[in-house]
This record gives C-alpha cells, structure tokens and sequence, in this order.
C-alpha cells in the first residue's frame, strides 16, 4: 500500500503559527485584538473578564462565560487560547459559592477601588491591624450565618459605599 | 468569502461498523452516499487473491473469505495485544491477529498469495481512504482537511493512533472529536430554527454496533458544553447480534446434534442472518431465518420474535439505562433536568432500549428526527465547518472536554490528578513537588491518563527527568504545568523556581502531513 511521509510536529501556539486557520475580515480583526488584549486582561478582575456585575447572578455568569468562550476559544479565534482560559477560570471561580465568597474578600483585601481605597492609603500604618480586623468580622460572620441570604462580601460592600467617621 | 477553504472540508464517523461522510455544502449538511447508493458504508477491509475490497464489496464476500475479511479495527486501534479486551475479541473473530513489536496487535491476512500483516491503523486508513474517494467522487475535487470522530472515552493512545490512520489515507485531520459531542452538535443545528433562550439540556445516548456512549451536554449563547460522559467500550448491536448468533447456534444444536461453532463459514452466514433479522425486528413482531446449506447439506430455517429477542439481551439493556443513571449522576443532574434526549446509533432504533429510556425520562419524547446512522458524521461535519471559519455556521461552539483524568505519579505510587475527567479544553493547570529524599538529583516526571487511585492502574503517556541543585528533601520547589490546547495536545512543562531551570515535552504525538 501507498506509504505517507509524515514528521512529528512540535507544540505549536496560534500565535502567527502555520496551523493557525485563516479566518474572514472580521474574524482576523478579532484576532488581532486578542493579541492587543493581554496586558490589560492580567489586571482585570474576574468580573470583568466575564463583563458581569459583582452582583450578578449564577444564571448570568454562565452565560456570559459563554459568550465570552464563543468570542476566544481557539476554533472561532485563533491565538485566543489564553483569553479563554482565563474566563474559564473565572467562570469555574465565580459559579462556585464558596470560591466566589473567597475570591470576593480577597478581592476586597488586596484591591481598593475608589473612596475605600483613598481612605485606606491614608491610614497605611493601620494596614496589618485592618487586615486582622476583616479577618475576625469574616469569622465572625461566618459563626452567626447570614440572616436574609446575604454574603459577608455583600454587606462589606454596602458598608464600604457608606462614610466612615 | 474571504475565509473560505479551496477544498471543502469534510467530517467522518469511523464507526466500529460502519462509517458515515458528510460536507458542508450550500450552507448546510450534505451526507454523502457510496459508489453502492448507500450513505453509510461497512468498516470492512477483505483481501484476496487478486485485489482488495472496502466497504460493501468486502462485506459481501465475507462469508466466502471470512479468514481475510477485517472488520472491528477499530477495537483494535491504540490497544495492546495483551488487554484483557483484545485477548476477548480474539477468540471471536475469524482473521488471525498476532503480537507485533511493543505488544502491538497486528492483523495477518493471504493478500495475493503472500502472508500480509498490519497493524489497526492500517486497515483504518484503508476504510478512511474509501470514504475519502467518495467525497472526491461526489465533490469532483481533492479532499484533504477532515474531522474524524473516536468514541467519548478513548484514551490518547485511541486517538493518536485514529490521527496516524487518517495521515495514512493523505488526510489533514484538523480535529479528532468524541461521537456524542459531535452528535450535539448536530443536534443543536437540527433545532436552529427553534433556538430557545438561556439554558437547554441535552443528553445524548449513542448506541452503534460496537460502543455505547451517553454523554451529557448543555448549551447555552450557542456554545455546547460537556458536562458529563460515560459508555461501555463493549455494548453494541454486535453483541445483540452475538446473543442471537448463540441462541441459533443452540438451536440447530438441539434440531440436527451438530456443532457449528467451530465453523467459520457457518457463522458468518448465521450472523448476517441474524443482523438482518434484527433490523427486521425493530419494526415487525416476528422475523425468519432462512439459511440453505447452512451446514453439510443441512438447510435451517427459524423465527424469532421480538419478545425473544428482548429476552436474550435484555440484562445489556439494562445495563445501557444504568450508565445513562451513572452519567447524570455524574452531571449532577435529575431526568427532570433534561429538555432532550438524543438517540444516535443503529442500535438505539431498537424498540425495548427506547422503551426504557422513556420510562426512565417519564414518557419524554425521544428525539429522533436526525437519522441516528448519520447524526455522527453530520455533527463532525458541521466542527469541520467551524473550524473552516464558515460563516454561517459561526454560532455554534463546542467546548470539548477531556475523556479521562491526566496526572502524575507521585509519592509511593500515587496519581494525583491535575486536569479531571471531563474538564473543559484548552486548558492549563499547575502544581509544585518536591522532593522525598535528601540530595536528591532529579525529579521523574511521569505522566499517567486514567481514572485508578494508583498510578499503576493508569496509562502512562510519557515521563522525562528534570535535574535540580542538591538539596535536603522537602526544599526544592518544582512546579509542573500541564496545558491542554483545543486538539487535545498535552505539553508538560517542569520549572525550578529558584534556579529558574525550566524543561518542556509535547506528551501526545502527533503527525501532519506535508503541504
């Protein structure tokens, strides 16, 4: 029978690749900008890879997943790989409850936005004592279980919209 | 279009049994028929003493030629001579298979008077060059980029050796995809112009000549997801038929004193009977069987009927509900969940399998408006299109997900998994070692696929060493990254930390043709 010459081939990324698939007009502009997109999407947190509210629902975050695999995954975009992945592991992260309740206070933790943040720098020589305070209230918390439905995530975030004395 | 291909692209069922061709033409599904008119062809190979035969030629022969007539490869392919499977099979078919070089079977045939031997994938590539020249027949065009189809939990040596039978019959294989997922995806086009919105279950249940497969999906914004998969690599209309070929066998036993199972020629008749008869039974309470000259002169005729035949197999048919069970149970999902339930296979037209099925949904409607022969090839058909960038086909997505857990073997022995079973592709996962004795000078990297606790009980798929810098045990800190891309190549990577040494290897093999 006929023998096939064949080589093995190497691991090989989208990016500019041979085995990239050559796209439509807009697909190859969607590409491009997967390429551009890497850099800001390192300090994005999970809730803007997924484009959702902090509050949104489990409902919501699949689909938005969704979306998201459907505009990076590697079959519709080539070189996007790594975009899909991380809102896979955001999507996995956020539609876990216990995972997303420990994801939201060290997001609360480690990142201030806003007032509560400007707040914050100001008192930097507190930094180790409010730390150990949001670690007790996080405890604390959890002992008395939460009346109404409400995470500790949501009420720190209704706490932080308020002013402090 | 700016995206499209010069040649079309096409997806391919090989079945255990038969095997099925569509392409993407006119914006939609074409499958396509045989040089015999048939859509879906047998997955024979028969070698004599002037020529070769495929597909219906080969079968047709068989009972003439049943030592040189290969059917079942695929039960074959990316297997070891010495499982417990291969040894099983064996002794029910009438070619001759041996142990090759590193325990791989090998299949010997007379081919023009001289004794021939080939492995599994050879005689793949054989029935996927037939299908390959039917496209080209139909389509006046060469046809290179294909998506073939394996079933849901073949492991990465099943399909390596799939990707090497369609490098053999001259095809670009872009994407190997499990049979299930492939029949949602035809599924979900099928239901276009009923999209609903949000959430929509569906769970598929694939019943072909040779394997089972259930596999539980959900789709939601046009992207398909597996959640959960589960099947018998060993439960199949082939055994239905196996059960009838027995019975038979017993009959004529207790009607003539004669023994004809050790007679290969007899049961290939019986068996062709008793395959048609089945088919027969699907839609009628009775059916004959009629073989003259059966054996020494001795002509045997017979019926049975269908309640019979339910009762000879009716333990697999329970057995097909309790992986069904198993699977959901493992989607975390009750049958109330499920919006549909696919039936893909010839073997799922069976009337009791879909009866228990319906009893297990609560009087559901089956889903059944793609022919079940075809549902394969049309959904590999359509990820063939997708990933040619077809425009109208730019809806859909499917998520595959990876058929059996990957890890590394560990302290004593143990597989700790880093990517489970039926996680979503591509994919990539890290965790960090070290080492369990003092000075130790390098950390083995052994990488094992399967679902076993311990390491041993799992296929391993590659290991390399990575040298460190002496150290008291417990202190190095290595981290290994496993990544995953969408063609299900696995790439292992080993890095120091401190030293910032860093080694890789590409565990899964695969070859690509030229261009």
């Amino acid at each position: 029978m006929t023998s096939v010459s064949a080589r093995p081939v190497g691991v090989g990324y989208c990016f500019g690749g041979a085995r990239c698939q050559p796209r439509s007009r807009v697909r190859v502009s969607a590409a491009a900008s997967a390429v551009a997109a890497p850099a800001p999407a390192m300090a994005a947190t999970m809730y803007e890879l997924l484009a959702v509210e902090e509050t949104a629902g489990p409902d919501e975050i699949k689909a938005a997943y969704r979306r998201a695999a459907r505009r990076w995954h590697p079959d519709a975009c080539p070189g996007g790989a790594d975009r899909f992945m991380a809102a896979r592991e955001a999507y996995e992260v956020l539609s876990d409850p216990e995972r997303r309740r420990g994801y939201d206070i060290q997001l609360r933790c480690g990142a201030h936005f806003g007032d509560a943040g400007y707040r914050a720098a100001r008192r930097a020589g507190f930094a180790d004592w409010e730390a150990q305070l949001t670690g007790l209230q996080w405890r604390a918390a959890g002992r008395r279980g939460r009346a109404g439905g409400e995470t500790w995530g949501s009420r720190m975030r209704q706490a932080a919209a308020q002013p402090s004395l | 279009m700016a995206g499209k291909r010069r040649h079309p692209a096409i997806g391919i069922d090989l079945g255990t049994t038969y095997s099925c061709i569509g392409v993407w033409q006119n914006d939609r599904v074409e499958i396509i028929a045989n040089d015999q008119g048939n859509r879906t062809t047998p997955s024979y190979v028969a070698f004599t003493g002037s020529r070769r035969l495929i597909g219906d030629a080969a079968k047709n022969q068989a009972e003439m030629n049943p030592s040189n007539t290969i059917f079942d490869s695929k039960r074959l392919i990316g297997r070891r001579f010495s499982d417990a499977s291969v040894q099983s099979d064996i002794k029910h078919w009438p070619f001759k298979v041996i142990s090759g070089p590193d325990d791989k079977p090998l299949i010997v045939v007379q081919y023009r008077g001289v004794e021939h031997q080939f492995a599994a994938e050879e005689i793949s590539s054989m029935v996927l060059v037939k299908m390959r020249e039917t496209a080209e027949a139909y389509l006046g065009t060469t046809i290179r980029d294909a998506v073939v189809t394996v079933p849901a939990c073949s492991t990465d040596l099943q399909r390596q050796a799939t990707w090497n039978a369609g490098v053999l019959a001259s095809l670009n294989v872009m994407r190997i995809i499990p049979e299930p997922t492939a029949a949602a995806l035809a599924y979900g086009l099928d239901r276009k112009s009923a999209q609903v919105q949000g959430l929509y279950n569906v769970l598929v249940f694939d019943l072909g000549g040779g394997t089972f497969d259930v596999s539980v999906l959900d789709k939601v914004e046009g992207v398909f997801e597996v959640l959960a998969t589960a099947g018998a690599a060993h439960l199949g209309g082939e055994d239905f038929d196996n059960r009838m070929v027995n019975h038979f066998v017993q009959e004529f036993k207790r009607k003539t004193k004669e023994d004809i199972s050790g007679n290969p020629r007899a049961l290939r008749r019986l068996r062709t009977a008793c395959e048609r008869a089945k088919r027969t039974l699907s839609s009628t309470l009775e059916a004959t069987i009629e073989i003259d000259c059966l054996y020494e002169d001795i002509n045997f005729y017979s019926t049975i009927t269908r309640a019979r035949f339910e009762e000879l197999n009716m333990d697999l048919f329970r057995k097909c509900i309790d992986i069904v069970e198993d699977c959901l149970s493992d989607a975390k999902m009750d049958v109330g969940s499920v919006h549909d339930v696919v039936l893909v296979g010839g073997s799922s037209r069976i009337p009791k399998v879909q009866q228990f099925l319906q009893e297990l949904f609560n009087g559901k409607k089956l889903f059944k408006s793609i022919n079940p022969d075809e549902a394969v090839a049309y959904g590999a058909t359509i990820q063939a299109a997708i990933m040619s960038g077809e425009d109208e086909i730019q809806d859909y997505l499917m998520n595959d997900a990876t058929p059996l857990s990957l890890g590394l073997a560990t302290d004593g022995g143990v597989m700790t998994v880093l990517i489970p079973k039926n996680a979503t592709i591509p994919t990539r996962k890290e965790v960090v070692l070290s080492t369990d004795s003092d000075n130790q000078p390098c950390i083995r990297i052994q990488v094992y696929e399967g679902e076993g606790a311990m390491a041993r009980d799992n296929n391993l798929l590659g290991e390399f060493e990575f040298s460190i810098p002496p150290a008291p045990k417990g202190v190095p800190q290595i981290t290994i990254t496993f990544h995953i891309d969408a063609d299900c190549i696995l790439d292992v990577a080993a890095e120091d930390k401190t030293t910032g040494e860093k080694m890789r290897k590409t565990i899964t093999k695969r070859f690509r043709l030229k261009h």
